[in-house]
């Protein structure tokens, strides 16, 4: 597997599983489905981004000044 | 998907239930008495659409079911698209009504608009031939608590009771409290987005369904990701009922190939900026264990990460809309309109590279490709609305393609404006409409919308553009679940992106098999000046 496939492999894992992780938010009777759909699918992508960040291999070179 | 124009002054609309999942008794014209209507020369669309719609209205009241627990009334909802003919539907209930019943109708709506029902009714009245002074009362919904409070004072009756913009009444209690006492055993709703919110989606279908308020507010409190099930089930029994009907205009348009999504493979350079990009980001993740740094690093991956990508697409939508001029189309495209410095990149001065806008990129690609012919005119969230107007103006009013602005860029910011972008003449050039990954579901739904609604020139081509990139997958999954939302109101076009994330991968795998199979994915037409040629700004960037 090169490195593309292995880093998305990676991440759609993380984002499969967060999509899959119970949603305890309430919903807000005057706020739009939509708008509270895809508020919740942007936090998931977020928390799918992190937790990919946070296993994937890290780059060896320094930091950037 | 896709549908023909036959008239262009005649839009057709599509009767979304019946589409779904067919009507359980399709509607006859001489059992509901509604034969009459023919003698009243309405024209052929309108009498067939608005028949069908007062038929179906008809036989859900004269079936005696589906009370409301609440109200003791019987509901009908339209829910039919925006210019899909819902007050001439109303308005044609209501004087049928009011025959059949021997009493007044009373329409009521947004104060604004009531100017508006009066004039449509009087012109409606003059075409056909119909009466409806003493038939059909207007009245703003401001004015209806009074007005039912005066009628049940004096024991009067309506036949029927049509609101229009319907989804604002459980949002001002005296309101709801008036249609819930207001003397007419029968309801009809005009509403193009009936289920927008948790209150309005119970409020609707506890009317429609027959079933208390307070039930349908506790079936639908589900956790938010699984609204789109419970809606699409409870549109499903609003439909098998006959208590509710959709009319949608279709976009008269074809998805173009990949069922309108295509994915084009990362080369060699972009895989490895993409790595370095994660991998760096990993690194500072990875090194900090206060919440708030690492929040701001995802926020600066994410920007970082969607810039690569979209840079990566440029060379791909500049082939994409020159294909299409070269078919003599006009193109709109739609796009970010941000640029990022990259934390990781760098440029041929080893300074951070800076990821331009992607429309400012492709404007400059395609300028560089195109000849005197062409010109492109870009929108920008930077510039005044003013000089945008004129931008689309200006693309809207060239009428051919050899000359003048045939190539409009707009960030997907201005997708939901600028209706006059929607060709009406008959000479109006055809078009083509490409888009990379919007940000929402409705910017998906309203992309197209854009120019296909009676292109006389035969059906607009529609693409979504993206790349086979940790970015664009991110971007398929924010909006999938409003997709689905979108599919569980019964929107016909959504339905034509169910399983959008599975013909992502589809479509990415496909490109993958075609890289390594060595395939050129580029183009090089007659109509281009030069061949193609690169024109992503970190294209020779450095990767650390």
């Amino acid at each position: 597997m090169n490195d593309a496939s292995h880093l998305k492999s990676a991440y759609q894992e993380e984002v499969a599983a967060r999509l899959a992780s119970p949603d305890e938010s309430r919903q807000h009777a005057d706020t739009p489905y939509l708008e509270q759909i895809e508020a919740q699918a942007s936090r998931d992508i977020f928390a799918a981004d992190l937790a990919f960040l946070q296993k994937i291999k890290p780059s060896t070179q320094d930091s950037p000044s | 998907m896709g549908y023909a124009v036959k008239n262009p002054d005649k839009p057709e609309v599509v009767d979304v239930g019946e589409k779904i999942l067919g009507h359980p008794q399709p509607f006859d014209p001489v059992r509901s008495g509604l034969e009459k209507i023919d003698s009243w020369h309405l024209s052929e669309e309108m009498a067939s659409k608005a028949r069908t719609v007062s038929g179906l209205a008809f036989e859900r009241f004269s079936s005696g079911v589906g009370k409301s627990p609440d109200d003791g009334k019987i509901h009908f909802l339209d829910c039919g698209g925006t210019g899909s003919g819902k007050k001439e539907d109303v308005l044609l209930s209501a004087i049928f009504m009011a025959e059949k019943m021997g009493k007044p109708a009373l329409i009521a709506t947004r104060r604004d608009l009531v100017e508006g029902e009066e004039e449509k009714a009087a012109k409606l009245s003059k075409k056909y031939g119909f009466d409806f002074k003493d038939k059909v009362q207007f009245c703003a919904f401001d004015d209806l608590p009074a007005i039912v409070k005066k009628a049940n004072h004096k024991g009067e009756t309506f036949s029927m009771l049509g609101l229009d913009e319907s989804q604002d009444i459980p949002r001002n209690p005296a309101w709801k409290q008036a249609v819930d006492e207001a003397p007419a055993p029968f309801v009809v709703h005009l509403s193009a987005t009936p289920f927008n919110t948790p209150r309005e989606a119970a409020y609707l279908f506890s009317r429609i369904l027959g079933k208390k308020e307070s039930d349908v507010e506790k079936a639908l409190d589900v956790p938010i990701k699984q609204v789109p099930k419970k809606i699409s089930q409870l549109t499903g029994e609003a439909f098998q009922q006959g208590s509710m009907v959709r009319f949608e205009n279709p976009f008269y348009g074809k998805m173009g190939g990949d069922k309108g999504l295509k994915v084009y493979p990362l080369d060699e350079a972009q895989t490895a900026q993409q790595d370095a990009i994660a991998r760096h980001y990993a690194k500072e993740v990875q090194n900090t264990k206060n919440l708030l740094q690492q929040r701001t690093l995802v926020e600066s991956y994410q920007k970082e990460i969607r810039a690569l990508s979209d840079d990566a697409l440029v060379d791909h939508a500049v082939d994409w809309i020159t294909s299409k001029l070269d078919k003599g189309k006009k193109v709109i495209f739609y796009g970010t309109d941000e640029s990022v410095t990259s934390a990781v990149l760098k440029d041929e001065n080893g300074k951070p590279a800076v990821l331009s806008s992607f429309l400012a990129s492709v404007q400059k690609g395609l300028e560089k490709r195109l000849d005197e012919r062409s010109q492109v005119a870009r929108m920008s969230d930077s510039r005044s609305h003013d000089k945008n107007l004129s931008l689309a103006q200006e693309f809207a009013e060239s009428s051919g393609w050899k000359k003048g602005c045939n190539v409009l860029l707009m960030p997907y910011s201005q997708a939901a404006g600028h209706s006059f972008l929607n060709q009406q003449s008959e000479d109006s050039p055809s078009l083509a409409i490409g888009s990379g990954i919007p940000t929402t579901a409705d910017d998906l739904l309203q992309i197209p919308g854009r120019g296909s609604r009676r292109n006389s020139m035969g059906p607009t081509t529609f693409n979504v553009l993206s790349m086979d990139s940790l970015a664009d997958y991110g971007r398929v999954k924010t909006i999938e679940p409003g997709v689905e939302f979108l599919q569980s109101v019964g929107s016909l076009w959504a339905q034509s992106f169910d399983g959008l994330s599975k013909t992502y991968e589809q479509n990415a795998q496909k490109a993958r098999k075609e890289q390594s199979a060595g395939v050129d994915i580029r183009r090089t037409k007659s109509f281009l000046k030069q061949p193609a040629h690169g024109q992503r700004q970190a294209a020779d960037a450095l990767t650390r």
